[in-house]
C-alpha cells in the first residue's frame, strides 16, 4: 500500500505561513501520521476558488494514496463550501488538512464531518474574507 | 436567569443527582487509568487526590499520563454533549438552540507545589467573547487547589492592573486582595465567561487537583482565534437551521 500523499499547499495563506514552511508542516504531519510527501502544488491567483488544478489531478491517473491540504479553507474561497469537489477527492483518496488536524479516509468520515463543513465558511467569514482581500490586493496591479 | 452569574461572570452548579452516575464513572475511569499507568499495586489505597504520593517510574511524565487520559477521554465523543445535557437547564438559557462545543476535552492535573500553571488570563477576545467554561473538578477543591476569579465589575480595573504590572509577586498581592477562591467539589462545575480575568495560585494543599475544561458557544455567534472544525464541533442545531442545511436558498 502506498504511503505517498500528494501535498496541496493553500495559496491564499502564502503570505502569512510562506511556501517552504506549509511544506514543512505538511511533510510533518504526514511524517506523525507515518506518510510521506511525494510531490506538492499549489493553486494560482486565478483558480484558488474553483480548485482547477486540483480537479486537474483528479482527472490524472496518480500512484499517490492521498492529498494532503495545508487547510480546510482551501475548499471554501468560493461563496460556500465545495462539498460535491471534497466528495469527489474522497471516493478515490485519503485526505488530511493538517491546520485542523482532520484525516479523512473515506465517504463515512466524511458525512460525519458534513454539518460542519457546510456551515465552515459562515463561521470563518471574518477569516476567509481577510485572506481573500488581502490575497487579492497583492496580486493586483 | 442565575442572577449571580450576570452580576460576577461566573457560578457554580451542582450536578443533579440523576446526571451524577456519568462524571462518577468517567472519574473512576481516569482513577484507573492512572493506577495502571504509575503501576500502583492493588491492594494500595489510591485517591486521585493522593497522586502526589506515588512517583512516576522511569521516562514516564505527567504530561504523558495527561496526554494519554485526554486521548481516552476524548474517544468517548458524547461526552461534551454528556456534560451539556447535565446543566442544559443553565446553558440551553445563555446560548440558545445552535450550540457549538470544543472537539478536545483538556485536563489538568496540578500537583502540590507545581509552578507549572497558566498565566494570570482571561481567554477572550482570543477565544470567543460569546463562549463559556466548564471547568468540572475530579476531586474536591479547596483554597488554593481552585483559581481567583475576579468578578465582571473588576474587569476594567484588572485589565489596567496587567497592562502595568507583570511581577508574580505583584499578581499574587493583586490576586489576594481582589479575586475570589472559591471552593468548587467533585459533583459541581463552575461556569464562568470567557472575558472573565480567573489567575492560578500555586496548590499549596496536600492534594492533587484534576480537573476538566470544555468551551461552550452559539454556533452564529461572533468566533475568535479559534473556529469551526478546528477546534469546535457541533453539539446541536435548531430546526431552522437544520432545514437551511437541506437546501440551496
Amino acid at each position: 500500500m502506498s504511503k505517498k500523499f500528494y501535498g496541496f499547499l493553500d495559496i491564499v495563506c502564502t503570505p502569512i505561513v510562506p511556501q517552504g514552511l506549509q511544506t514543512k508542516i505538511i511533510k510533518n504531519a504526514l511524517e506523525d501520521n507515518n506518510l510521506e510527501l511525494s510531490f506538492y502544488t499549489t493553486e494560482s491567483h486565478t483558480t484558488f476558488k474553483n480548485m482547477s488544478i486540483l480537479k486537474q489531478k483528479l482527472s490524472e491517473k496518480n500512484n499517490f494514496k492521498g492529498f494532503a491540504f495545508f487547510s480546510v479553507l482551501q475548499f471554501a474561497y468560493k461563496d460556500k463550501f465545495d462539498l460535491s469537489l471534497l466528495n469527489k477527492v474522497i471516493k478515490k483518496y485519503n485526505c488530511l488538512f493538517v491546520r485542523e488536524n482532520i484525516f479523512i479516509k473515506n465517504i463515512n468520515d466524511l458525512k460525519s464531518l458534513e454539518k460542519e463543513l457546510i456551515l465552515f465558511p459562515t463561521t470563518n467569514y471574518i477569516l476567509i474574507n481577510n485572506l481573500k482581500e488581502n490575497f487579492l490586493s497583492i496580486t493586483k496591479k | 436567569m442565575n442572577k449571580n452569574f450576570l452580576k460576577k461572570g461566573y457560578t457554580i452548579l451542582n450536578i443533579p443527582t440523576d446526571k451524577l452516575k456519568f462524571f462518577v464513572k468517567e472519574r473512576d475511569k481516569v482513577k484507573n487509568f492512572s493506577r495502571k499507568f504509575v503501576k500502583i499495586d492493588k491492594n494500595k489505597k489510591f485517591k486521585l487526590e493522593n497522586f502526589h504520593e506515588f512517583n512516576l517510574k522511569g521516562k514516564k511524565n505527567l504530561n504523558d499520563l495527561r496526554m494519554k487520559i485526554m486521548r481516552e477521554i476524548n474517544k468517548n465523543r458524547n461526552f461534551q454533549k454528556n456534560v451539556y445535557n447535565s446543566l442544559s437547564f443553565f446553558l440551553d438559557n445563555c446560548l440558545g438552540p445552535d450550540v457549538v462545543t470544543q472537539k478536545f476535552v483538556n485536563l489538568v492535573i496540578q500537583k502540590p507545589n507545581d509552578t507549572d500553571r497558566a498565566p494570570f488570563h482571561k481567554d477572550g477576545p482570543v477565544a470567543s467573547n460569546y463562549e463559556l467554561v466548564l471547568w468540572i473538578p475530579f476531586v474536591d477543591c479547596y483554597k488554593t487547589m481552585n483559581m481567583y476569579l475576579f468578578d465582571n465589575e473588576l474587569h476594567d480595573k484588572t485589565k489596567i492592573f496587567l497592562k502595568k504590572n507583570s511581577s508574580i509577586e505583584k499578581l499574587d498581592d493583586f490576586s489576594k486582595k481582589y479575586g475570589k477562591l472559591i471552593d468548587v467539589n467533585f459533583g459541581q462545575i463552575l461556569i464562568f465567561w470567557s472575558n472573565v480575568f480567573h489567575y492560578i495560585p500555586i496548590n499549596k494543599e496536600n492534594s492533587t487537583r484534576w480537573s476538566l475544561n470544555i468551551r461552550y458557544k452559539n454556533l452564529f455567534t461572533k468566533y475568535g482565534t479559534k473556529n469551526m472544525v478546528d477546534y469546535y464541533k457541533i453539539l446541536k442545531l435548531s430546526p431552522i437551521t437544520k432545514m437551511l442545511q437541506q437546501i440551496d436558498v
